[in-house]
């Protein structure tokens, strides 16, 4: 609860710093100030304004669209879009683990983001492979090619793909299960487990369910911040395409409401796998207590 | 004299990165020359929007484009060049704040007042939980700063993996005693922690603060103007800008792309290279095991090894002819540190027959931390654990069953072990080291452990640095010396074993 009161304030703190009016960077501000200058406690001090953003929090009230759809409270805005994200980046989640598992020195190598270029030349080139059949009557155009309004599964695949690879979550995930492996062979209480001292993948999975855990709580941060461009450039509905075309169209009390929502969302999770690690490793309640 | 000290830890430091930085040689001179003409464009830009020629759109590599040229009919060379300048300045402020925040941030994290610790894990948790890449768009939508705000955000994520390190190693040094000792000398405070957490830290730091920072900043910059919106806007080239314009304005497969997306694949990469040579991961290398010959037999009630052989990486570890143990005996194996005792055990181990079993030393490590008892001994093979648990000793059978093997003594651990070898049907045991780490009265109730099961019928070998139990306890004496059996002696025993383990009076 700390963790998430000291984000809100946060938040409002950097609202608070920015330079200039903040309702003058806003379509229609003027005409909202009398609206909105009492809701941001905009003539009150840094203090009181991240009281006042406490208190709405606690109340439920975590925020309205001014701009992209003017009076709709963020609750009603990002419901169906942030399960719909949450869903893409728990199958992200789920690639990368399962992936990871087959031990492959290429899935270890694909660090960084080189690969979210490539894998946008992969779409370009076969945009302009697609393209350059239509343009001589080879082809029909494929129903999934051209950017719908409506995403298509395809895409949706495409999508976790490239939020696994191109967050970095399977290439860290593939390195740590591999160095995970590594100290488990090791293992004097899994050596001893048969005559010859090798170890099974099978006795180790016990072993793993662990530090998997703690991965995932450590990338969620980065798949939700991947989720934000992935669903951006491949016009996908989701919370991070609303973040986005929140933040482009200065709808700052939706764009904050969403990041408290992350926020949220990446503390409770690892608040959920403290708790899990917890009940699954006995050597962690001594640490605990 | 603080001079003096400051100019050779920064002259370690420095040491320390050329050194690791040599195996990324190439690496290091691409990015260089990147940072370079980076620079040269942001100090002297030319003027982007003249260069829009229609008559040389979508052109291919000639001598006025080596490049080719993209849809507009710029050149492509000079705007991928040009590019280099549009994450720059971003990134190098990025390194800036993540040095600095991270830096700061590690050293409260580990510090030992409380307040300060509790104070810094709050921020670390608020900007470990804020995805940076949502905070450095909210930042520059509220503060329309642009990419040098996004740079700083981006930076203090990054931050948060320097003082990861920087709390990891003030740490490890506070645990080693390390930064006690310079205390003890009278080493001022800020120098402790600057001389011996961050600059004796340099090459980890760096590749954490200032590799990650850029690599992230790189990224983020070619994401965002790949996008638009808050990256680099049109016509200042940035690789992201560069390969968005090219898919949207190109009806058919131009060049325009694959520049900017090579100089962004191979910075990154060469970025890559950099930061793992500084954290010094080399390729994984096996651990060699020894090389283990013996031929090992079970007749006549009694276990033979003969031809014992430990080789590794070429050399000898132990060599031994033969050596007996009978069913009923409790025989002792004593010898100097390294002498070859814990690999006689190994090798008839490996060699020897199912009924074999070695319990190693700190046995407690051996038993699965995830299993409580009762299921550990199930596993092996116990129909009623406590039974094997009486067997070994341990009277508070029922506690001992609930418990964790976290939650047991090194004696009670070692007296499990054994049971979980019994309960697998193990006749001959080979017990390295029992008593390591066990004070007199915890090592007596081990050895009875011992007798009793060699009373029952097994055949124990047990390795030992107590020359005194061992004459008391052991039916027979083992020395080994030098990978050597250099003695076996019967009862009764000299009163003093220790000369046996000196070469000039060894038979």
């Amino acid at each position: 609860m700390a963790a998430l009161l000291a984000t809100a304030a946060l938040l409002v703190t950097l609202f608070h710093l920015a330079p200039g009016d903040a309702l003058a960077s806003i379509p229609d501000g003027e005409a909202l100030r009398p609206v909105l200058a009492p809701r941001w406690h905009l003539d009150e001090p840094l203090g009181a304004r991240i009281l006042g953003t406490w208190s709405s929090v606690l109340g439920g009230d975590f925020g309205t669209s001014w701009v992209i759809r003017p009076g709709a409270p963020v609750t009603e805005m990002a419901g169906g879009p942030g399960l719909a994200t949450a869903a893409r980046v728990l199958a992200a989640l789920a690639l990368s683990t399962a992936l990871g598992f087959l031990r492959s020195r290429t899935l270890a190598l694909l660090s960084l983001a080189p690969v979210f270029a490539a894998a946008h030349a992969a779409v370009f080139s076969l945009n302009a492979a697609v393209a350059w059949g239509l343009d001589r009557g080879l082809w029909g155009r494929p129903a999934w090619f051209a950017l719908p309004v409506e995403p298509t599964w395809e895409r949706e695949a495409l999508a976790v793909l490239l939020l696994a690879v191109a967050s970095g979550t399977l290439a860290t995930w593939a390195r740590e299960l591999e160095a995970e492996r590594a100290r488990l062979s090791e293992a004097p209480f899994l050596r001893t487990l048969t005559g010859d001292g090798a170890v099974t993948t099978r006795a180790m999975l016990p072993h793993l369910v662990v530090p998997t855990l703690a991965h995932a709580a450590a990338r969620l941060p980065a798949l939700v911040g991947g989720a934000v461009v992935v669903e951006q450039a491949l016009l996908l509905p989701g919370a991070g395409s609303l973040f986005w075309q929140a933040a482009e169209a200065r709808d700052h009390e939706l764009a904050c409401a969403l990041a408290l929502a992350a926020a949220t969302a990446v503390i409770l999770l690892r608040w959920a796998v403290d708790a899990l690690a917890m009940s699954w490793d006995p050597r962690r309640r001594v640490e605990a207590t | 004299m603080s001079a003096r000290w400051h100019g050779l830890y920064a002259g370690l430091a420095l040491r320390a990165v050329v050194s690791r930085l040599r195996e990324a040689r190439p690496a290091v001179l691409l990015l260089v020359a990147v940072t370079l003409t980076g620079l040269l464009f942001a100090a002297a830009p030319p003027a982007w929007d003249a260069g829009v020629n229609i008559d040389h759109a979508s052109a291919s590599p000639s001598a006025d484009h080596p490049l080719g040229a993209d849809h507009l009919g710029r050149d492509v060379a000079l705007r991928t060049l040009g590019g280099a300048a549009a994450w720059l300045l971003p990134a190098l402020l990025a390194a800036l704040v993540s040095l600095t925040f991270g830096t700061a941030l590690g050293l409260l994290l580990a510090s030992p007042l409380r307040p300060l610790a509790r104070a810094a894990r709050l921020v670390e948790a608020v900007a470990g939980a804020v995805p940076a890449l949502v905070l450095a768009v909210l930042a520059a939508s509220i503060t329309g700063g642009g990419l040098p705000v996004i740079g700083g955000v981006l930076g203090l994520g990054a931050g948060l993996g320097v003082a990861a390190g920087v709390a990891e190693r003030y740490r490890e040094l506070q645990h080693r005693g390390y930064l006690d000792a310079h205390r003890a000398h009278g080493t001022p405070l800020l120098r402790r922690l600057l001389a011996h957490t961050v600059i004796g830290h340099a090459p980890d730091v760096l590749a954490r603060g200032v590799v990650d920072a850029v690599a992230t900043v790189l990224v983020a910059e070619a994401t965002l103007s790949y996008l638009g919106g808050f990256g680099t806007p049109e016509p200042t080239p940035s690789w992201g800008n560069m390969m968005a314009f090219e898919w949207v304005g190109s009806q058919r497969l131009a060049l325009g792309w694959v520049a900017p997306l090579g100089a962004l694949l191979v910075t990154v990469t060469a970025l890559d290279q950099v930061g793992r040579s500084l954290t010094g991961h080399p390729a994984t290398s096996g651990t060699r095991r020894p090389q283990v010959r013996a031929t090992v037999t079970q007749e006549d009630g009694a276990l033979r090894a003969e031809e014992i052989c430990v080789t590794a990486a070429g050399r000898t570890l132990l060599e031994a002819s033969a050596l007996r143990l009978a069913a009923g005996e409790l025989v002792a194996v004593v010898g100097p540190s390294g002498a070859g005792k814990t690999q006689l055990l190994h090798a008839i181990a490996a060699q020897g027959p199912t009924a074999t079993a070695l319990v190693r030393q700190h046995a407690g490590r051996t038993l699965d931390p995830l299993q409580r008892v009762r299921i550990l001994l199930q596993r092996a093979g116990a129909d009623d654990p406590a039974r094997f648990l009486r067997a070994v000793g341990l009277a508070d059978e029922a506690r001992v069953l609930e418990a964790w093997p976290h939650e047991l003594s090194g004696g009670m651990a070692t007296r499990v072990a054994l049971a979980r070898e019994l309960a697998r049907g193990a006749r001959w045991l080979l017990v390295d080291e029992p008593l390591s780490g066990l004070d007199p009265l915890a090592a007596v109730p081990v050895l009875q452990t011992l007798r009793g099961l060699a009373d029952g019928g097994a055949g124990v070998l047990w390795t030992t640095h107590h020359l005194s139990l061992a004459a008391r306890h052991a039916d027979r004496v083992i020395v080994v010396q030098a990978g050597r059996i250099s003695a076996t002696l019967e009862r009764p025993f000299p009163a003093d074993l220790a000369p046996l383990l000196r070469p000039e009076e060894a038979p």
